[in-house]
């Protein structure tokens, strides 16, 4: 089975990330760890003066700062993965990577903003539930 | 010079300051990117000098533009510069597509860069922030004073709040536009056409209103293509 760990570099996003590798990963010999990072776009006014090739590297940087938690964690526990950085609205993003790349199942962490803060200011695990085609998996 | 405190000046007050986060915070972000492949000396020195001309071309466009606003014209013009700035903060980075222009990463291409991004950023800027203080001088003044820390400490700060919440950026496009529409229908031209025959222009915020939603309708559904695109074929960095 591949599943798909969508990280954001916070220490909160890593709990996705132990949940697989202590429930999931001891029971299935198969499985595909894929690990995501979504670096949200910036803002077009400024990303036009700047030639592409920095861009790239410079989200690449920033992806790889997110991804190195959850891939120490993975490389301590030896479990084999796969992990990149694409740049897009971060739901959004999640759900067509599942999709294209035929991911069984997204398992994430919440960002625990709470449902006032969370309706307000956009939780990202809430878009991601109603987006997903593939069954989400939520870690508090 | 007469301050005087009151309602109107807070909510202003409150305008300019997210305008500043949102189009000062551009314009560091700029300078950092600019800067990022040079060697670590000259990266100190392109931020300093790219910070030190965003500030004094700042200063000044807001000289000049304080004497402009009042001629006749010039609110209608600068109303539709603003929608135009209004729309294009709501556009994310399109991505790379077609071929790139190599940067060699010397100190000269990022000089270029920078003082080309200053002038354009710079005269958003302060077109916006001269909109939001309604011809008071001391409101442009302080709207300057606080885009210079922004602008010179401001760019993983603005860079991480905006792309954590990109609410923001969204909400920050409404008021651009509810901005515009509101020194539409005051420019010296349209006043009185205004007074006479459609008061409620102004005075029900109609103008103001119709301003956010265009501006809202517009930039979220070219957003929203742009990102369509983007996800038909992903494209890791990394």
């Amino acid at each position: 089975m591949r599943v798909l760990i969508p990280v954001d570099g916070s220490d909160r996003s890593l709990a996705a990330v132990r949940y697989v590798a202590s429930t999931l990963a001891p029971g299935d010999t198969d499985l595909e760890i894929h690990v995501l990072n979504v670096q949200p776009p910036l803002p077009s006014a400024a990303a036009t003066f700047i030639d592409s090739a920095v861009l790239r590297d410079f989200h690449g940087d920033e992806g790889a700062k997110a991804l190195a938690g959850a891939r120490k964690l993975l490389e301590d526990a030896k479990l084999r993965h796969e992990s990149s950085t694409v740049v897009g609205e971060v739901a959004e993003t999640i759900a067509a990577y599942a999709e294209q790349r035929d991911c069984a199942a997204i398992v994430m962490a919440t960002r625990g903003l709470g449902n006032a803060a969370g309706l307000l200011l956009g939780s990202v695990a809430h878009k991601v539930l109603q987006l997903s085609k593939v069954p989400v998996t939520l870690v508090k | 010079m007469d301050i005087t405190l009151d309602q109107q000046f807070f909510v202003s007050l409150l305008q300019i300051i997210w305008i500043d986060i949102l189009l000062s915070g551009d314009n560091a972000v700029v300078i950092a990117l600019a800067c990022r492949n040079l060697p670590h000396r000259q990266r100190k020195w392109g931020i300093i000098c790219g910070a030190g001309a965003a500030i004094a071309l700042r200063v000044l466009f807001a000289v000049f533009i304080v004497y402009l606003l009042n001629i006749p014209y010039l609110k209608i013009i600068g109303s539709l510069l603003l929608f135009w700035i209004a729309v294009k903060l709501m556009l994310p980075e399109e991505g790379a597509h077609g071929e790139s222009v190599q940067s060699g990463g010397s100190l000269w291409s990022a000089i270029r860069t920078i003082v080309i991004a200053d002038a354009v950023m710079s005269l958003d800027n302060v077109i916006a922030i001269a909109a939001a203080s309604h011809g008071r001088v001391e409101l442009l003044v302080l709207g300057l004073l606080i885009s210079i820390p922004l602008i010179v400490y401001g760019s993983a700060l603005v860079l991480k709040a905006l792309q954590r919440f990109p609410v923001l950026i969204t909400l920050g496009g409404a008021l651009l536009g509810w901005i515009a529409g509101e020194v539409l229908v005051t420019d010296p031209v349209l006043v009185g056409w205004v007074e006479r025959e459609a008061h409620y222009l102004h005075d029900w915020y109609i103008a103001p209103i119709a301003g956010a939603l265009f501006v809202l309708v517009l930039g979220l559904s070219l957003a929203r293509a742009i990102e369509a695109r983007r996800r038909q074929k992903l494209d890791p960095v990394s």
